[in-house]
């Protein structure tokens, strides 16, 4: 044994020698990179201490020294555009050639970083047109850089991933909204373009930010504090873990390579809490493994597809986006560069019941943020989605803010109306907006949509609406004197206002009320979405457009029953109970059939014959019993229905709503009781 | 030396230990079926060198397990037979005999594709209930291969793989359109059918393909070199790894002392193992199949392809000819099956709210032409689906009748491989003659003449007598789309527009969901979506 041993001893030891002496660069770097022009362009590496590294590029000689953690960076000088592949050479006054960087084929041009969870990582050949896209996308001069989904509790220095010609065989699986912004920007500028995407996973911000950023902002004090501790236990654990089992690790790794064998797994190391908890609560995770190794990577700017969809999160979104975009600039040095976002489009299953006027609001507030900007999606929404297909619109809308503000452009309109002020004069609001591109128009050719006014009594009622070239002239019979002015302000809203050059205006509203991230009432009801209205104790739903949901009660209502008169046409009516920030039961109602569904956590779903036509006024009840729950059309019981699965039953209390999906629909005599027949709700 | 010798002793001594008893492949269990007419292959594996023995139905075949542990033996082509018999495992050494009971012998097909393959009965409960509850079918068999994406050719099946005899009981879990397949064989032949159901939902066609597949069609030359060189750009990368993760330890360690900032080693991650990669999903569900003896394959994929064309036409051929390849059935009597099974597959249903456009050409209009041109591949069937949508749930990506889709499929079958006299599918564009201002379409598989004609859920296909075809759309030299008259003008359809003087396409049912789309033969088959353009490509 003791010759064996001998044996991979000396084997650790001489791999050991050979890899220190080698110069060591992070993957950003590779044949085929884009290098930015027209700035400094910074390059780095790992060598020993104290070993002199020398970059040679176009004409250009660097040299400096590695510090004593072997870490080396020199900085080329600006350079102009170029589409001819140079090479880039890395050598060192200590290491052998062998050992050293001859990169190929290096272009010069305009690099940006394409990140955000799984809208931007949403993939070319899963896009609406994205085949035919592929089939044109022969561009040399596009260069790609898809950086591997990875997530770590310390940051990397490195990433998987290598620059790649944008060819039909390279881009289907690289970011849609990277693709047709970058091939947006090539066709206009002609100069390189470099993509560099790093994306996937979490819809949260924190995950993105760099620690630097959480103690940046006083709102996110507890997860700095949270994230300094769980490093330094880290630190601790890593101290204590025997590095033997990695060295054999790449020990057997070698023989089974040599061998042609199986390879061996890698072994765990120790895990940091910081990687415990849910996927959206991991903070710094993807920065560390997906952003931090590309710092200070030179580049024009960054694109960004995120946004949060829980209300509990909304005021924090700002501090936190701005924690994220200003810890960047300063890792990349301090330069203001754009950062420019899409605007989250309406869709029907976002998080919670309260929409996600919330989500706009907060990506409208980081705004002022200095060099930002936002692209409205309100008009291409596939509402039933989170990841609406047609990436080619938001690709190339943030193509049109990068040509407009960063590359002279000064001709486009590029961007939608985005709202100014607003004076109200007797019975009218007067809208003003930037970004009018000459006029206001309906995007569709149909009457302006989900504009909406209200008076102090902070009832909305759908405006009458003028349009006055560039600004709105708004008025309803309904408000003597409107003081508040909403747009698209609703989850599922597809409104239609844009400018002449086709863009859409970003959702607004006037007013600061505090129920404004939930919506407006209708009595003791809230109105989730649609066009609701009340007279003579029926409830009118008019819109048959999308979903549409009133909704009451209190999150602690448990075990009631719940009573109520529909009269509807159209595909499906829905009966909400046990209607919480998690989730909901409800009953869909159909012309034939009758299913109950839990949404957001809970178990099955259950679906029987049952008559409930069109046009005609039927009694129904639900009788919500712990985790049973009874179904009644005018007495009789049609579907009893028990959630089983106590542990995914999210939705143990809640309150009750009324909707639909594509119907018109009318509600009246709706009650809700307790077990003692004690009335919780109702006329 | 003598030190290291010992310790490769050691390892021989291991490897003894763990191939001590002879193994079947997971393929064979009590209630399959074998197929009939052609040479059975049988495989396992043992200590190298032993010999194994498999007996059953009077023959007595013998192997030895060769240096890698594998033996095989050939029982030579049998006829079907209903009564379940034993088939017997023996190893020279007697360490371990198997014995597997109620063996039949009738016809084998493997089921697979993605969620509408997977789709089992008990989601067709509510509609198809009679069909569960009357599945007292002891000649029908079913094995669900379990498994999902991985790098590696699988050798056997995962545990848990068993073949099941039909019963209410049983049968939720069966494959609802092999199931459907299966019993219209069976009913018209009255041989046991075995189905073996290897499927994954929202996957594509490549994970599906051996790199044999891609090889053989030049198209593919990108997906062909993306397989093929993984694994050797994989291991290359982990060389260069090992390097970094030894710098990695010195480095930490270092870091720990001096308390600078730690960081992590990055490794490589295997080309293939992200998403829906190539030969993903052949490696682990079907390459552990080959080479079970059968009669061929059911297939019901293309969602996830949805969007494609052509591309999606030489992919097929991929997929029919890289499993025919890996398969390499060779055939033992004349009618019996053989190398290029047959490989019938379900074009997609209507799905989505209807669409208004005459133009069409959205959604998975494409995708259905390349289906329906993929036909030119040997050996290879259609059923059309075009109605078959929940017509309350046209966003159901899964229409719950699974019953016409199977039935539909088991009319190839039972024309082509049970030589039956059946119409087995509906009309299919054949040609296009201009006169004047009418456009002439001709058919392929007219059975017995055209019809006017609709279907309501599991119901007969029902005559429409004086209907009007619907779903025609008509264009001239300008390619603009406009809504046409088309009329059954004995064994042609007639197609005109006020709208276009000279007509130079027609386009029928060619959209995501051609509600109302009426055009089938007398034998209750319906036409098959097409355009006359090269639009779908």
């Amino acid at each position: 044994m003791k010759y064996v041993f001998n044996l991979a001893a000396m084997g650790v030891i001489l791999c050991a020698s050979v890899a220190q002496a080698a110069v060591w660069m992070p993957g950003v770097f590779s044949d085929h990179m884009v290098l930015q022009r027209e700035k400094s362009v910074p390059v780095w590496g790992w060598a020993d201490p104290g070993e002199k590294v020398t970059v040679t590029f176009a004409g250009q000689k660097k040299t400096a020294p590695a510090d004593k953690s072997g870490k080396w960076m020199v900085r080329l000088d600006a350079m102009q555009a170029s589409a001819k592949g140079r090479a880039l050479v890395v050598s060192s006054d200590r290491t052998p050639k062998t050992q050293t960087h001859a990169f190929t084929d290096v272009l010069v041009g305009e690099v940006w970083l394409c990140a955000g969870p799984s809208n931007m990582q949403w993939r070319l050949k899963s896009c609406t047109s994205g085949i035919k896209a592929i089939a044109r996308a022969d561009y040399p001069q596009i260069r790609l850089l898809n950086v591997s989904y990875a997530e770590s509790p310390i940051p990397m220095r490195d990433v998987n991933g290598t620059w790649e010609l944008c060819s039909p065989d390279t881009v289907g699986d690289f970011s849609g909204v990277g693709f047709f912004f970058g091939e947006r920007l090539f066709k206009e500028i002609d100069v390189p373009i470099g993509l560099i995407q790093s994306a996937g996973g979490a819809m949260r911000i924190g995950p993105w930010a760099p620690p630097a950023g959480f103690s940046s902002q006083k709102s996110l004090e507890k997860d700095a504090a949270f994230i300094a501790e769980a490093n330094a236990k880290y630190v601790e654990a890593m101290k204590q873990y025997d590095m033997g089992i990695v060295r054999k690790w790449a020990d057997d790794t070698d023989a089974a390579l040599a061998a042609g064998e199986e390879l061996p797994r890698f072994p765990t190391l120790p895990k940091s809490e910081i990687s415990a908890g849910r996927q959206d609560s991991k903070p710094t995770t993807l920065f560390n493994s997906m952003i931090a190794p590309l710092v200070p990577y030179a580049m024009r700017g960054v694109t960004w597809y995120q946004g949060e969809y829980n209300k509990a999160f909304v005021t924090l979104h700002k501090d936190k986006m701005e924690a994220l975009i200003t810890s960047w600039r300063k890792l990349w040095g301090g330069e203001s560069f754009p950062f420019y976002f899409v605007q989250l489009s309406p869709c029907y299953w976002s998080h919670s019941h309260f929409g996600m006027q919330g989500t706009w609001e907060a990506q409208s507030s980081v705004l002022e943020i200095p060099n930002t900007g936002i692209v409205g999606t309100s008009d291409i929404a596939e509402p039933w989605t989170r990841h609406t297909k047609n990436k080619f619109d938001v690709g190339n809308r943030l193509a049109l803010l990068a040509l407009a503000k960063d590359y002279g452009r000064k001709d486009l309109a590029y961007s939608g109306p985005i709202y100014k002020s607003v004076k109200f004069t007797g019975n009218q609001a007067i809208v003003t907006f930037e970004h009018t591109a000459k006029g206001l128009k309906s995007l569709d050719g149909k009457p302006l949509s989900y504009l909406v006014i209200a008076g102090k009594d902070k009832v909305f009622y759908n405006a009458d609406i003028e349009i006055d070239g560039e600004t709105l002239v708004l008025s309803s019979k309904k408000v003597r004197k409107p003081v508040a002015v909403r747009y698209g302000w609703c989850p599922t809203a597809e409104p239609n206002l844009g400018n002449s050059a086709g863009l859409p205006a970003i959702a607004f509203r006037t007013d600061e009320w505090e129920e404004i991230l939930s919506t407006p009432r209708l009595g003791e009801w809230r109105v989730g979405a649609g066009e609701w209205s009340v007279a003579k104790g029926v409830y009118t739903q008019a819109d048959d457009r999308g979903l549409t949901r009133l909704f009451t009660g209190f999150q602690d209502w448990r075990n009631y029953t719940f009573e109520l008169e529909v009269k509807r046409t159209g595909v499906i009516a829905y009966i909400y109970f046990r209607m919480n920030k998690k989730g909901s039961y409800s009953w869909n109602v159909g012309d034939k059939n009758s299913s109950i569904q839990s949404k957001g956590g809970g178990s099955g779903s259950k679906r029987v014959a049952c008559e409930i036509g069109p046009g005609k006024w039927y009694k129904l009840k639900v009788v919500a019993k712990d985790n049973t729950f009874e179904l009644f059309v005018d007495g009789t019981l049609i579907l009893t229905h028990t959630d089983k699965d106590e542990r995914k039953n999210a939705h143990k209390t809640g309150g009750v709503g009324v909707g639909g999906l594509h119907i018109t629909a009318q509600f009246r005599n709706m009650k809700v009781t307790d077990e003692s027949g004690k009335v919780l709700f109702g006329e | 030396m003598k030190h290291i010798l010992s310790v490769v002793l050691v390892v021989v001594c291991c490897a003894c230990a763990a191939q001590a008893e002879v193994t079947v492949s997971k393929m064979f269990g009590d209630h399959m079926v074998l197929q009939r007419d052609i040479d059975v292959p049988v495989w396992g594996w043992a200590d190298p060198g032993e010999e194994v023995t498999v007996e059953f139905g009077g023959q007595k075949k013998m192997a030895l397990a060769d240096k890698a542990s594998k033996w095989m033996v050939r029982l030579a082509a049998m006829d079907a037979s209903s009564k379940g018999r034993a088939l017997t495992v023996t190893s020279s050494t007697g360490k371990k005999n198997l014995a597997f009971k109620d063996v039949l012998v009738g016809e084998v097909w493997l089921c697979s594709g993605q969620s509408n393959m997977s789709f089992g009965m008990d989601g067709c409960r509510g509609i198809l209930k009679e069909a569960i509850d009357t599945a007292n079918f002891p000649l029908i068999r079913h094995i669900a291969v379990a498994g999902h994406f991985s790098v590696k050719k699988a050798k056997d099946l995962p545990d848990g793989s068993s073949w099941q005899v039909c019963t209410p009981q049983t049968v939720g879990g069966f494959t609802a359109v092999g199931f459907f397949f299966g019993r219209k064989i069976y009913q018209e032949t009255n041989i046991p059918v075995g189905l073996i159901h290897s499927s994954v939902g929202g996957t594509q066609i490549e994970p599906w393909t051996p790199v044999e597949g891609f090889a053989l069609v030049p198209e593919l030359g990108a997906l062909r070199k993306q397989a093929a060189g993984a694994e050797d750009k994989y291991r290359k990368q982990m060389g260069e790894a090992v390097v970094n993760v030894r710098k990695w330890t010195a480095d930490t360690e270092k870091a720990l002392e001096t308390g600078d900032e730690l960081y992590l080693p990055i490794l490589p991650s295997h080309p293939l193992s992200k998403g829906s990669k190539p030969t993903m999903l052949f490696n682990p569900k079907i390459n552990p199949l080959v080479p079970y003896a059968m009669r061929g394959v059911i297939w019901y994929q293309g969602e996830y392809n949805g969007d494609e064309g052509i591309s999606y036409l030489h992919k097929t051929r991929a997929l029919v000819e890289g499993w025919r390849t890996v398969w390499g059935q060779k055939a033992a009597k004349k009618d019996g099956p053989g190398r290029d099974f047959p490989f019938y597959w379900v074009q997609l249903a209507n799905y989505q709210n209807p669409s208004d456009k005459p133009a069409g050409g959205d959604g998975w209009a494409r995708i259905r032409m390349a289906q329906t041109k993929a036909l030119k591949i040997k050996n290879t069937g259609m059923a059309v689906a075009i109605e078959l949508a929940d017509e309350a749930r046209p966003s159901d990506i899964h229409p719950k009748n699974k019953k016409d889709v199977g039935e539909r499929l088991a009319l190839w079958a039972l024309a082509k491989d049970y030589a039956k006299q059946v119409t087995f599918s509906g009309p299919l564009y054949k040609s296009m003659k201009i006169m004047g201002s009418e456009a002439i379409i001709r058919f392929d598989h007219l059975g017995k003449g055209l019809m006017v004609a609709e279907k309501t859920g599991i119901e007969p296909v029902k005559e429409v007598k004086n209907g009007a075809l619907k779903r025609f759309a008509i264009s001239g030299a300008d390619g603009k789309w406009h809504w046409a008259d088309a009329k059954i003008a004995g064994n042609t359809v007639v197609v005109s527009s006020k709208d276009v003087a000279k007509p130079v396409a027609v386009r029928y049912a060619y959209t995501m969901n051609p509600a109302g789309c009426n055009l089938y033969n007398k034998a209750g088959l319906p036409a098959s979506p097409f355009t006359t353009d090269n639009h779908w490509k």
